[in-house]
């Protein structure tokens, strides 16, 4: 039997989270506004060059004040970025490594399914390696309770969709940001990050740790990278471009002969093109 | 109880595949009319392809019962997956020979060999997924004989790619692809239903609006918006025997309804 009121206030909390997106964008490009304004106005040159002369004559004494209004209200506003940032970087690696442990447990267990990971060897130098802020908190027990219950190939599909408006919305933000400054622009990037990051320990979808694991690449952060494709690879095996990336970070972490490894078996599992010429490009010291 | 437009609605989303219910789409009349020409020509198969809740099925039923009148067709709706029990079903119904006994390929070959017709029998397989790759292969060596034809329908997934590309790949086989509905054909598809069992009030609140955020909700694929269809005329019948009228609106289906719906057919997460 149909319970509609319940219905009702499972659809009322949908709606509420639905819009909770859209606030952080609106909020967040408010702020980035902001701070590209302020900067603007910080740089009398800049508006001497922009402006006429006669301008120059009449703003000094009218815009000082707003001027360092301004710079007030956006260095609260960059500090409460940081401190969130922080925090959300905290939270996210109270679980640090300890992740290596489960997530080989449960890749033995399923063997049959998961068809390569990375030796535990190398996880446990990792753990020794890299700080515990590198590190990612997805409890091993998520990932298996995604894997069995959800239909992961519709999943990729429908959140892919997801991702790719979310770089659209980033090309919005990045093309305000060219009037301002390339910091912003990082700014901007790690914020997009930090926002995937929330909805992906929502959901646990591979497509959002692979868009994540992406970022990071670009942003040459390769411990993370490494990271979120492992995770990838956890959720859904099968995803090549989580395995390019994986395989690629491990390079870049002076670990070649791991990613060889990874990839070769990949490889004969899934005889992929793309890993087939990463791999002959690894091996001839093309790819560093 | 009263009987309410709504419930009359809601049954009408019905998951169920009959005759009776077959809605005329352009692209899908297009392509029945490319199957049943098909059919005529001397092709040995044809493969029905699409994912689950294209209305595979109903097409096959339809060709089914169009051609039922004019030539010998037979339907099998769910696989029989032994193969000597396929053989036997096959030979008694294809050629009225009983068999108490196992029938294997080799003996069922025989039979389709020195069987004399004017007129080769069509055979309609549904579901054919689920048959083994071995099965699969006998039925395209039965199908050269020219003495059986088939028609089969394929789920589309990953794996049956596979088989497709194995099987299928030759000319032998002319595939027929069913696709999800673009949001005009849901529209023309969900009024039509209505329509046709005289729910012309309800058919009339399916604006473009609403068939919009229907068919982002469902891809277009039939058989989710069935489900869903279904669910939002229950939730509309609970509102009106509560005499909730806030909550309906005669000249449109309200949105807050149908992600109610979708929330309760899984078709988004809450
Ligand atoms: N042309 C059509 N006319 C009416 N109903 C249709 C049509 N196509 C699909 N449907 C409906 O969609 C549902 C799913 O179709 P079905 O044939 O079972 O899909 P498939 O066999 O591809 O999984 C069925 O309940 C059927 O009533
Ligand atoms: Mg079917």
């Amino acid at each position: 039997m149909l319970n509609v009121n319940e219905l009702e206030s499972k659809w009322l909390r949908y709606k509420i989270k639905s819009y909770i997106p859209h606030a952080i964008i609106a909020v967040s490009t408010i702020i980035i506004t902001l701070s590209v304004v302020t900067i603007y106005n910080l740089k009398p040159t800049v508006k001497v060059d922009v402006h006429a002369d006669k301008n120059l004559q009449v703003s000094p004494t009218k815009t000082l004040p707003l001027v360092e209004q301004n710079t007030t209200i956006k260095e609260k506003s960059q500090q409460a970025i940081i401190a969130n940032s922080n925090l959300a970087i905290i939270e996210k690696n109270k679980n640090p490594l300890q992740n290596s442990t489960p997530l080989a447990q449960s890749n033995e267990q399923k063997k049959d399914k998961i068809i390569m990971s990375p030796s535990l060897d190398f996880m446990v130098n990792m753990r020794t390696n890299i700080p515990a802020k590198y590190e990612i908190v997805t409890p091993a027990k998520d990932i298996q309770n995604i894997v069995i219950e959800e239909p992961i190939q519709e999943n990729v599909l429908d959140l892919s969709e997801k991702a790719i408006d979310l770089e659209s919305s980033q090309e919005d933000v990045s093309y305000e940001s060219k009037k301002g400054s390339i910091s912003i622009n990082r700014q901007n990037t790690h914020d997009d990050i930090k926002y995937v990051i929330e909805r992906f320990k929502k959901n646990n979808n591979p497509a959002l740790s692979l868009f994540i694991a992406k970022k990071y690449y670009e942003l040459g952060d390769y411990h993370k990278a490494y990271n979120y494709s492992l995770v990838t690879n956890e959720i859904n095996h099968d995803i090549e471009a989580s395995w390019l990336i994986f395989a690629k970070s491990l390079v870049k972490l002076n670990e070649k002969e791991m990613a060889i490894k990874t990839l070769t078996q990949y490889i004969d599992h899934s005889k992929s093109n793309r890993a087939q010429i990463l791999l002959d490009e690894i091996n001839a010291g093309k790819f560093k | 109880m009263k009987s309410s437009i709504y419930q009359s609605s809601k049954n009408v989303f019905l998951d169920t595949v009959n005759v009776e219910d077959y809605i005329q789409l352009d692209r899908v009349s297009t392509i029945y009319q490319s199957l049943k020409d098909s059919v005529r020509k001397p092709l040995k198969m044809i493969l029905l392809f699409g994912k689950p809740g294209t209305g595979k099925s109903m097409f096959l039923t339809k060709l089914y019962h169009d051609l039922s009148s004019i030539q010998k067709v037979y339907i099998y709706r769910t696989p029989i997956l032994d193969e000597s029990e396929f053989y036997k079903v096959l030979a008694q119904d294809l050629f009225g020979i009983k068999y108490k006994g196992e029938l294997n390929f080799t003996q069922f070959m025989r039979v389709v060999e020195e069987y004399e017709t004017e007129e080769t029998p069509l055979v309609l397989l549904d579901e054919a997924q689920l048959y083994s790759n071995s099965l699969m292969e006998k039925i395209r060596l039965l199908s050269d004989t020219r003495k059986v034809k088939f028609v089969i329908t394929l789920h589309k997934t990953e794996k049956e790619d596979l088989i497709a590309k194995a099987h299928f790949q030759t000319r032998i086989w002319e595939t027929i692809e069913l696709e999800n509905a673009s949001s005009m054909e849901l529209k023309i598809y969900i009024q039509k239903k209505l329509m046709k069992a005289n729910c012309f009030d309800s058919a009339n609140m399916f604006q473009n609006k609403s068939v919009n955020l229907i068919h982002k909700l469902t891809n277009g694929n039939y058989r989710d918006t069935n489900k869903l269809l279904y669910t939002l005329f229950d939730i509309y019948s609970y509102y009106d025997e509560q005499n909730n009228y806030t909550a309906i609106n005669r000249n449109h289906i309200s949105n807050k309804i149908i992600e109610m719906s979708a929330i309760h057919t899984g078709l988004v997460n809450a």
